[in-house]
């Protein structure tokens, strides 16, 4: 995915911007798809918003930067590392 | 909590934690719990729901995720091959059952089938509890299943489930044995609907053979046309069932098979007993004494009801073949082993020779 993604940015870089809001909405759908595993599925939600952020930047776009991270973040929450974490930390 | 229970609750949150890290893949789970078997007790079955709801309200939204590893564990310790099968079951039913709180039918129809699909299984083979209550809740989760499994939405996952579905339908514990036999040959010839021939080869051969087993059952005795419809599905069935294919499968369907053409009463007498004389010898052929001995003896018996019936060839022959053949089956249906047989065919070889 990150280097399909990257390809794509150079070859067409008027439109990174909507490329990137694609890529934002793909990573909303994925992480909500009802099928698959959803532990795979937040892995390439991640993938895409990580890839959004890399044209979404702060001082390029700060609205949607925010917007992104923010996605990022609670997608980062939930993830097998993550979960792993819980269960290992949590006192029983 | 009691020293016991800590000791359960801390290896629970060590487990969901594995299961997380390896991606539940069973390659390194199954050695881990191997090695410490004797966590896997009655004390993890206790206090399972009580850790998993407290994981649950720690995770607040994000329970789902923790949900997924939970229905994880359930599938992995029911195929965990070792330590007590029927605790193993218990635990598995347990994880179901706590999932399901969190994949609520609306919110998530894809996991509350697939999770109803599972616990249905489970049910279907739990060893604790009384056998035809555990049916009955295998029934009711498979038809919850079929809610969200439609054949428009899921025509795969509707046949599997109504393959099932009807293989519980089957099971001869039911009172009412003739109408949930019924109900099965009803499920199996819709999962055919969706297990062709062309698309589904396997499960298709599959599916005819456990219809033509529903057939074919005693209770029909009286229902000719019902060994008519066996004897079709299972010939169907040997379509795919080749000897070079599937040789195990094929010699059990025309061992099978034999059965039903001793039982035909329709067509020519003679005709069904060479045809079934001629479907044990093909079975034979890979239900050898030396790798199939069970299989093999059986064979024996049924050859020698045969002969004891048989109208061509001489008399006498018959009924020298059919307390051969009776003797042999003797060799390993021995009464230690297998009393049961073993009464039933020195029954019937007193019969051979009072002829």
């Amino acid at each position: 995915m990150p280097t399909v993604i990257a390809q794509l940015f150079q070859q067409n870089v008027e439109q990174q911007t909507s490329i990137a809001a694609d890529l934002v909405n793909l990573g909303n759908l994925i992480n909500q798809f009802p099928l698959g595993t959803r532990w795979l599925n937040l892995e390439l939600g991640i993938a895409a918003y990580e890839q959004a952020l890399t044209v979404r930047t702060q001082s390029a776009l700060p609205v949607e930067w925010a917007q992104t991270t923010n996605n990022l973040a609670i997608a980062q929450l939930s993830t097998r590392t993550q979960i792993s974490k819980f269960f290992k930390n949590s006192e029983i | 909590m009691e020293q016991a229970e800590i000791e359960a609750a801390q290896f629970l949150r060590y487990t969901l934690q594995l299961i997380a890290d390896s991606q539940g893949n069973p390659q390194q789970v199954y050695p881990i719990w191997e090695q410490q078997q004797v966590r896997l007790n009655n004390a993890l079955l206790e206090v399972f729901p009580q850790v998993v709801k407290w994981f649950y309200e720690q995770k607040g939204e994000q329970r789902t995720f923790v949900a997924d590893y939970v229905f994880a564990f359930g599938n992995l310790i029911n195929q965990f091959p070792s330590g007590s099968h029927s605790l193993n079951l218990e635990l598995g039913i347990a994880a179901y059952e706590l999932a399901l709180e969190v994949y609520t039918p609306e919110a998530f129809p894809g996991e509350w089938a697939r999770t109803q699909s599972n616990l249905a299984i489970a049910y279907s083979e739990r060893i604790q509890g009384k056998r035809p209550d555990n049916l009955e809740q295998a029934v009711t989760a498979y038809k919850l299943a079929l809610q969200v499994y439609t054949p428009e939405a899921f025509p795969g996952e509707w046949a599997r489930t109504q393959s099932n579905l009807a293989t519980v339908y089957s099971d001869s514990v039911w009172k009412e044995r003739a109408g949930n036999l019924e109900q099965a040959i009803t499920a199996y010839k819709l999962a055919l609907q969706v297990y062709t021939t062309e698309a589904f080869p396997r499960e298709w051969a599959r599916t005819q053979s456990n219809l033509a087993d529903a057939y074919s059952d005693p209770i029909w005795k009286e229902c000719a046309d019902n060994l008519e419809q066996a004897i079709a599905a299972y010939k169907l069935a040997l379509q795919v069932y080749t000897p070079e294919a599937f040789p195990e499968e094929w010699a059990r369907t025309q061992s099978n098979l034999a059965t039903v053409y001793l039982e035909r009463v329709q067509e020519n007498r003679t005709d069904n007993l060479e045809q079934a004389i001629a479907a044990c010898e093909l079975a034979l052929q890979v239900y050898t004494r030396e790798i199939f001995p069970e299989q093999w003896a059986m064979i024996q018996n049924n050859l020698a009801t045969i002969y004891l019936d048989r109208i061509q060839e001489e008399r006498v022959d018959n009924l020298k073949q059919a307390i051969a053949a009776y003797q042999q089956a003797l060799q390993v249906l021995t009464y230690d082993a297998f009393p049961q047989q073993w009464a039933m065919i020195q029954n019937n070889l007193a019969t051979a020779y009072l002829d």
